[in-house]
């Protein structure tokens, strides 16, 4: 009798540590910058309106933040990266040259190409060639097509990101940058439960190299 | 001896030279016995059998020899004799069964455990497997509402289905998920479900009598619907005596359960009429504290339950029957992931109401005659708590009205027994929001025959006729048989068919999702809506795919059980069932375009083939009288053949796999099961019921395999680099105390004892310790509910 109680009190001191806690995996690599939880637009939702109502967020690399663009100011290399559409998962980088990009017209020089490979595992950006025959304008859903972020779940209906992509890039000034879009929901969560999970907060990380080379190798 | 015997001896025709019969009735005093169990041993011979409404039994084909008979019924002594069959004799033998000394503290309710008043449809007779689980193993789980005792049955699990929100809920059993289980009151459709899904949350078990599950497509008795199988309620059945029960209990979230019943036999016992209340209340749960700052995962609620039940015997032949049950619950749900708090209020009433004129016809065929209602209404909605902006809203009300007829019948000696019906229904529903529904009318007739030639064969053939006004009809054949080679075996196999109907939703609906933007419009109208949505401009893009859109075939589904169960000692039963099930033209939504929102336009498409197979073992152990131990495992496999042949040929959409290492050919290892499924499941359970000391004990287990939950790189099904749900184990214990003559009972119950939750599963609550406390009003001393082992086949 007396083994039987240690064996369920051993079974429930087990029980007990392996309490999980669900966190992502650490972020930071010393030479990245991470920005989590950047809200969007989070008082719109989807339905009545559609995707026009989403105000767009703009993003700037030297500022490492959020930055105020005017209509005026969307032809300037002042952001980086647009988050538009739906949630503002659907991201933009500051060009000129494709028509509905907020910049079209402006002096951005923003390429996209896409890597399938871990964020660590990319180190040198593609050459100049490569991002000007690119015809990868926006990074947003991944329709099974292989181009964009996140997968949407039929199961869940959530957004559900995709593992091992990262986009290389070119900024509106013409620097070597990579980046990896990791969540929409509020906190990062490495699993969605809730339909209602509030969302956009935007959670990405990205290097750009600020001396103009195509080293974007990051620890 | 207390008992007498009266023989009586006849002779009679003889079957064959070296055979006779056995013939008899039991009684007590001056009333016949039914149910009672005759068992005959000796000479190679164990044979079980028990008498029939007239307390009369039979056993044919008996070799001459001397055997050891055994007649025994809950609440009355043994009474064993020799017996000495001579050649080609008939023996008639009158039993007397003394009444038990301890009877008054024994006995069941009534000698007819499975009896049914308001069904003729005994489960005994029904092909598939069946498992029983009666209201003193209710009592002893101290379970409080219906989906906690079935999830801790073996195979059984409660799956959230987060992608229709957090409120739905459902069983899944032999790996088919809720919406292809049918759910009974009294042999009656329940409705009311979330995107298919039953929470069966919502019922008490207070005035659960037992409750029948049937594995396996069953439809030839209870319906097309049924492909994955049935639940089927048993409310209180008979009243004996004036009594009543209050019954409380109280624990861990704010936790409460309480019951009032009263029952009485009136005009010298011809009528009867009982009539509970039960009021359930608690605070719900949060599993999930590292992101949900506040508010739960599981909803608070409370809920009212109202069962009422009243019968009359209008003359030797017929009884009147009327039930009613209403129920509601009224919930309001925050969450607050510190930011944007959002509240989820629910109300929903449900209710069921019956009347049956029930006949037994001088020729022995049973009528049953009824008219059934039952109306279902929910309003949910989802909104920000600051804007009270609308998220999501669902609101609906269904309503049937059901009659149906029924007969049994015995022929040949009791050999043959049929069982037929036929009926319809009206259903509506009603949507707040669409104002184009449709009306449905159904309409069936079935039978079924159950033939035991021999003692050692019997086969079970049934069809069934569904009909309806938007598909037509179709029919759904069953078949079952079972053999004995060796007293102690039993081989059987069943083979059943069903089929469900496309939803109104699936055919006619045009639904956008307010949160995500997304549309789904229904297949029968797809053509029609998608281009008048095109020309005002809200569809930006249809696919090709759109083109193949054509009205939706009904889903069917064939299963086969194929099982042993084995008794080596009277004290213990092995049994161990394999089952596959294929489920065709199962209706899935699948993108056809864009809209102009940029988000995703649906419609349905009868696509998927899947199909669940696996195995069911179950031991069950009575060392003594009052410990049963229990233990039960199933293997499950779980897939969708379109995905198996994709990986096989290595083409097509679910070829590939996002590895961590990057993208790779699938193959046939890297698909684990669909969504929700475990491979492996398994309980434990040990109820001790000590009548003398009116102590009872249950202690119980069960273990969950792991399973997948979400599917991450979008190949369409769960590969070893998704989420998954951890294995877990739940225990669980109660124990019981009956005092004062059994009038006074107190428990205390721990589920979960070691509070294991997982943010993945929000709806399992952590630890609860419940106690409570209950009074039975009565002059006699009050008798026990049944006893445990009470839940044969």
């Amino acid at each position: 009798m007396k083994k039987y109680l240690i064996a369920c009190i051993a079974c429930a001191t087990f029980l007990a540590s392996c309490s999980k806690k669900n966190d992502a995996p650490a972020l930071q690599d010393g030479t990245s910058v991470v920005i989590t939880d950047l809200p969007g637009d989070t008082t719109t939702t989807m339905g009545g309106g559609g995707a026009s109502t989403f105000q767009n967020l703009y993003f700037s690399f030297k500022t490492n933040g959020k930055v105020d663009v005017s209509d005026e100011d969307k032809k300037t290399t002042k952001w980086d990266l647009a988050f538009t559409g739906p949630y503002n998962a659907e991201v933009y980088v500051n060009s000129g040259s494709y028509q509905y990009n907020p910049g079209f017209g402006g002096p951005g020089k923003g390429a996209v190409i896409i890597i399938d490979k871990s964020y660590s595992q990319v180190t040198t950006a593609p050459t100049d060639a490569e991002f000007d025959a690119s015809d990868f304008y926006k990074i947003g859903w991944d329709n099974g097509n292989g181009r964009g972020w996140f997968f949407y779940s039929l199961d869940n209906h959530i957004a559900v990101p995709v593992k091992n992509r990262t986009f290389a890039l070119r900024t509106a000034d013409g620097k070597y940058a990579k980046l990896e879009l990791i969540n929409v929901y509020k906190g990062n969560p490495p699993v969605v439960t809730d339909l209602f999970w509030p969302a956009p907060y935007l959670t990405f990380r990205y290097f750009m190299q600020a001396d103009g080379s195509r080293n974007i190798k990051t620890r | 001896m207390l008992f007498v015997f009266f023989f009586t001896y006849f002779t009679f025709i003889a079957f064959s030279q070296t055979r006779g019969v056995i013939k008899g009735r039991v009684k007590s005093g001056g009333s016949v016995i039914e149910r009672a169990s005759i068992i005959v041993t000796g000479n190679g011979l164990k044979k079980n059998v028990f008498s029939d409404e007239h307390g009369v039994f039979i056993i044919p084909d008996v070799r001459i020899g001397t055997y050891t008979i055994t007649i025994s019924s809950v609440g009355y002594k043994n009474n064993t004799q020799p017996l000495v069959i001579r050649q080609g004799e008939t023996k008639e033998i009158s039993f007397t069964l003394q009444p038990s000394q301890h009877s008054l503290r024994e006995v069941i309710v009534t000698g007819n455990s499975l009896k049914k008043e308001d069904d003729v449809i005994d489960a005994k007779k029904i092909a598939q497997p069946v498992t029983i689980i009666n209201k003193r193993i209710i009592e002893l789980m101290g379970s409080r509402r219906l989906d906690e005792v079935l999830r801790e049955q073996t195979g059984m699990a409660l799956v959230s289905d987060l992608g229709s929100g957090n409120r739905s809920v459902g069983l899944q059993m032999q790996g088919f998920s809720s919406e292809y289980i049918t759910i009974l009151i009294n042999g009656q459709p329940m409705t009311g479900r979330f995107n298919g899904n039953f929470d069966l949350s919502r019922i008490s078990v207070s005035d659960i009598e037992r409750i029948e599950i049937v594995k396996g497509a069953s439809s030839s008795l209870y319906g097309s619907e049924a492909l994955g199988g049935v639940i089927n309620i048993i409310t209180r059945q008979t009243v004996s005596q004036p009594q009543a029960l209050a019954a409380v209990q109280y624990g861990t979230y704010n936790t409460l359960d309480a019951t009032l019943e009263g029952e009485t036999p009136f005009h010298e016992k011809k009528g009867a009429a009982y009539l509970s209340a039960n009021y359930y209340k608690t605070d719900g749960f949060n599993v999930n504290t590292q992101y949900l700052k506040q508010g739960q995962t599981g909803p608070p609620y409370n809920s009212l339950n109202l069962q009422g039940r009243a019968m009359y015997k209008l003359s030797d032949r017929n009884t009147l029957q009327a039930g009613g049950r209403f129920g509601n619950r009224s919930s309001a749900m925050t969450r607050f992931y510190s930011v944007q708090q959002f509240r989820d209020e629910l109300d929903e009433t449900d209710i069921n109401a019956t009347l049956t004129l029930n006949s037994k016809l001088k020729d022995g065929t049973r009528l049953l005659a009824r008219y059934y209602l039952t109306r279902y209404a929910t309003d949910q909605d989802v909104r920000f708590g600051q804007s009270g902006k609308l998220l999501q809203e669902n609101r609906f009300a269904q309503t049937i009205h059901r009659s149906e007829l029924q007969a049994a019948h015995d022929l040949l000696d009791r050999k043959l027994s049929l069982i037929g019906g036929a009926g319809g229904d009206y259903q509506r529903m009603d949507h707040r929001k669409n104002v184009d529904q449709k009306d449905m009318y159904n309409y069936f007739g079935y039978v079924q025959a159950n033939y035991k030639p021999a003692d050692r064969y019997e086969i079970v053939a049934g069809i069934r006729y569904d009909g309806n006004n938007i598909f037509g009809g179709q029919l759904t054949p069953t078949f079952g048989a079972g053999y004995h080679p060796a007293t102690w075996i039993k081989l059987q196999l069943s083979i059943g068919q069903g089929f469900k109907a496309p939803t109104y939703a699936q055919m006619y609906q045009v639904f956008t999702n307010m949160v995500q933007g997304y549309t789904v419009i229904g297949a029968n109208v797809f053509n029609q809506k998608a281009q008048e949505m095109k020309n005002t401009g809200m569809v930006q893009q249809l696919w090709p795919v759109s083109g193949n859109i054509v009205p939706l075939k009904p889903e069917t589904s064939t299963s086969f059980n194929l099982g042993a169960t084995l008794t080596p000692f009277s004290n213990l039963e092995l049994t161990l069932n394999s089952f596959y099930n294929n489920i065709n033209n199962q209706i899935f939504n699948q993108q056809t375009g864009i809209m102009s929102n940029g988000q995703q336009l649906y419609s349905y498409f009868n696509v998927s083939r899947s199909f669940t197979t696996g195995i069911e073992s179950s031991v069950k152990w009575t060392p003594f009288k009052g410990l049963m131990v229990s233990a039960g495992y199933q293997y499950l496999i779980a897939k969708d053949k379109t995905v198996i042949d994709s990986i096989e040929a290595a083409q097509g959409k679910y070829a590939k796999i996002r590895a961590d290492g990057g993208i790779r050919n699938a193959t046939a290892s890297d698909y684990f099961n669909l969504p929700n499924r475990s491979r492996h499941s398994a309980s434990l359970q040990a109820f001790y019921d000590y009548r003398p000391l009116g102590l009872g004990i249950s202690l119980r287990g069960n273990y969950r395999g792991k399973y997948g939950f979400l599917d991450t790189d979008n190949n369409g099904y769960i590969d070893p680099y998704d989420v998954y749900v951890k294995g877990y184990f739940l225990a669980y214990v109660s124990v019981r105390k009956d005092l004062c003559k059994n009038k006074l009972a107190i428990q205390l119950s721990v589920d979960n004892i070691f509070n294991y939750t997982d943010y993945l599963m929000p709806a399992q609550p952590g630890r609860m310790i419940m106690g409570g406390i209950s009074w039975r009003f009565t002059k006699n001393n009050p008798l026990l509910s049944n006893s445990l082992t009470d839940t044969r086949k």
